[in-house]
């Protein structure tokens, strides 16, 4: 039957399937196991990261990522737009990370950090090696953006390393643009200020 | 642009969220101010350093495994085997196309058509059967048009023979001194015909907004939304015909109807970018 074979070359969607994400996600509505293991293995690393750099802690970051998945799964009905399928899980990615936060009474400071004995570099004491150097590095950002509130936290990582748009960031977050403009703007104020001696001496390069 | 509206705007600029007009003066700025320069290169500094950042977090098949088994267990917590098909198949129609209000009204009114339609079909059908037990013998058959509304002329008052009217049916011949302005219901057919040039209308419309509105877009962003709208358009092409093919096929019926939708709805919101 003619509408039999639009219907298994759509993949039963009158609208178009333009990229891979949304026909995974189409099908993965309809049951199929195996497009959800191929949703999860395309945004798994993104979404480990993402909750890693709001908790702060791996075995945590873990456990989480498993839970938004797991939610993600058990709604999967309840997504409107297939197309936005990378927003929403994000947000219960934030929504996740979140809870568990609140449910630790984490403080804005107190974002654990599983490397003991980081400091904040001054430039006088860089090593010259570029190895160590990119070690302390990441272990500065690391707290650096742990020791940033929450909210700042979670637009920053969004926008710097997730790039995500503002119209995005606002739909995962619920903040207004200009609320997360203001944000993004202390952030990466905040954040300047911890690397300023890696820019000064020029030892990203 | 001075450098006090320029420096506030970088950030925005370097995030590629500005307008077109915006990042115009910026760039424009950029190339004859060192100042601003300067502080654009700086943010470019920081993000080359941001983009090198690790984090000591991986991705594992465990990980996975994980997800497998919770969803597996909370699966069986859920339901029975008569639940789980009940819910399957409420969740197969759920995802079926999902229809805007629009077309939601439209099918509506299309299957209340159909219904008249039919039982206008089944009356008629046996208001002939009836005749054709008390009728005389038929005269020559007339030419006549295809009935609509608009073209069914009343009936002479006095005619020596009884006219016939073509329907669906075959032609009906009419008994003397009934007034030939019995409408029938427009046909599916007719419904599905006018409610896409109905879309096709309201897309010929937003077209040319989308038209004036890319000239302002991202040449990526229009090339995406370019696909997209191909896409929509293999569609309707793919049904429409699977239509012509076969009328009382709904299932294509469904489909064209949700592109246009869709259509009508991309269309919509790039005009409205």
């Amino acid at each position: 039957m003619e509408a039999a074979r639009l219907v298994s070359r759509q993949g039963a969607c009158a609208g178009t399937l333009m990229n891979t994400s949304e026909d995974l996600v189409a099908r993965a509505r309809r049951g199929e196991e195996e497009s959800f293991r191929l949703i999860f293995e395309r945004y798994s690393r993104p979404i480990i990261s993402f909750i890693y750099d709001l908790v702060g802690q791996r075995e945590l970051a873990e456990d989480l990522t498993q839970e938004t998945f797991v939610r993600a799964y058990k709604n999967l009905m309840a997504l409107r737009d297939e197309t936005r399928f990378s927003t929403w899980l994000f947000g219960i990615a934030k929504n996740v990370a979140r809870e568990s936060m609140r449910s630790r009474q984490r403080q804005h400071r107190q974002v654990g950090i599983e490397e003991s004995g980081v400091m904040e570099a001054r430039a006088a004491d860089l090593p010259p090696d570029g190895e160590l150097l990119s070690k302390e590095l990441n272990g500065l950002i690391r707290k650096a953006i742990g020791d940033l509130d929450e909210d700042k936290r979670l637009v920053f990582t969004l926008k710097v390393f997730h790039q995500r748009s503002y119209e995005e960031i606002s739909e995962i977050t619920g903040f207004s643009i200009p609320k997360l403009k203001t944000d993004l703007h202390r952030a990466r104020a905040e954040m300047r200020r911890r690397i300023q001696p890696y820019l000064e001496v020029g030892n990203a390069m | 642009m001075r450098c006090e509206d320029c420096l506030p705007c970088l950030e925005e600029y370097f995030d590629g969220e500005m307008s077109r007009r915006g990042r115009d003066q910026v760039t424009a700025h950029l190339a004859a101010c060192g100042r601003c320069s300067a502080a654009f290169s700086s943010i470019s500094a920081e993000q080359q350093i941001y983009s090198r950042y690790t984090r000591d977090v991986e991705v594992t098949p465990a990980l996975w495994s994980a997800v497998q088994k919770r969803i597996a267990t909370e699966k069986a917590a859920d339901s029975s085997g008569l639940m789980t098909s009940v819910r399957g198949w409420i969740a197969s129609t759920l995802v079926a196309p999902r229809l805007s209000p629009a077309a939601v009204v439209l099918l509506i009114a299309v299957a209340i058509a159909a219904t008249i339609w039919l039982t206008t079909m089944v009356n008629t059908r046996n208001a002939v059967l009836e005749r054709a037990t008390t009728s005389e013998p038929s005269a020559p058959k007339e030419p006549t048009t295809t009935p609509s509304p608009r073209n069914l002329q009343p009936l002479p008052e006095s005619t020596p023979e009884r006219p016939e009217v073509e329907t669906a049916r075959g032609p009906v011949k009419l008994r003397p001194g009934r007034v030939a302005t019995a409408r029938t219901a427009p046909t599916p057919d007719q419904l599905v015909r006018e409610a896409e040039q109905k879309y096709i209308a309201a897309i010929a419309i937003l077209n040319r907004d989308v038209r004036r509105q890319q000239k302002r877009m991202d040449p990526e962003v229009v090339a995406r939304l370019d696909d997209a709208i191909a896409g929509i358009d293999r569609t309707i092409a793919d049904t429409r015909q699977a239509l012509r093919q076969n009328p009382s096929d709904t299932l294509a019926l469904e489909y064209m109807l949700t592109a246009y939708a869709r259509k009508v709805d991309l269309l919509r919101d790039i005009a409205n970018y």
